[in-house]
């Protein structure tokens, strides 16, 4: 008598090892692509967001393109530190600051 | 206060095509470490109790992901559990799906482990999080 759940088993042993070659693919392209999103992260931050950018916060484009850089990313590349940092820095100073 | 690319619905064939890539790679993430988004945490400055507000994304983060390790160590459990009834029934099966069931325990408990060791990394990030709030602030 076979039990068919050997042969599941087995077959999601598959499955999940195709899926982890997968994720670290994917996670080598990110790594290698961060850095060029950093400057886009930078202008985002520099803008304040106020309640009246609910709206569009929920589907602006530039949101978007840097919602995926998480604060790991921030601890693992200066570059993208960097540009936070500036972003930041640009945000909190009034209109007309000398930088 | 808004940059010109934040007005307007965003544009289809970048969200569903072109960043597939960066969008498959969130979605794994976040089953393999914790992830608070930089947009996130930033998006609390200026807000009453930023810093409270941070401390729960990262709690959030933190049980999610310590749920899921849990359950992957009980499926790992029942899958080893599983394999030492079929040979104390003497059932048969072919020997490489009950070698590669035996390596889907070891996945299972490798998934699970990496998942324990990358909650370190909330320690680390979280006083970068709180720097972001205090830094964009007035």
């Amino acid at each position: 008598v076979t039990n068919p759940l050997v042969y599941l088993f087995a077959a999601a042993a598959v499955v999940i090892a195709l899926w982890f070659a997968l994720a670290a693919f994917l996670s080598y392209v990110h790594a290698s692509t961060r850095r060029a999103r950093a400057d886009e992260l930078g202008d985002y931050l520099a803008v304040p967001r106020g309640p009246a950018a609910a709206e569009a916060r929920s589907t602006g484009e530039a949101r978007t393109r840097v919602m995926h850089i998480s604060i790991g990313d921030l601890v693992r590349d200066p570059a993208v530190a960097d540009a936070a940092a500036r972003g930041l820095a640009g945000r909190s100073q009034p209109p007309g600051a000398a930088p | 206060v808004l940059g010109a690319g934040d007005i307007g619905p965003p544009r289809t064939d970048r969200l569903w095509f072109g960043d597939w890539r960066e969008r498959a790679w969130a979605r794994t993430r976040s089953l393999f470490v914790p992830t608070v988004s930089v947009v996130a945490v930033c998006d609390l400055i200026g807000t009453a109790d930023a810093e409270s507000a941070a401390k729960a994304l990262y709690d959030w983060e933190r049980d999610r992901l310590f749920t899921l390790a849990k359950g992957l160590g009980a499926a790992a459990i029942g899958v080893v559990t599983t394999l030492l009834v079929n040979a104390a029934e003497g059932k048969h099966a072919a020997a490489p799906a009950v070698w590669l069931a035996a390596a889907f325990a070891a996945l299972l408990l490798l998934w699970g482990g990496f998942i324990l060791t990358g909650l370190r990394r909330l320690a680390e990030e979280y006083p970068v999080a709180l720097t972001l709030i205090r830094s964009g602030g007035p």
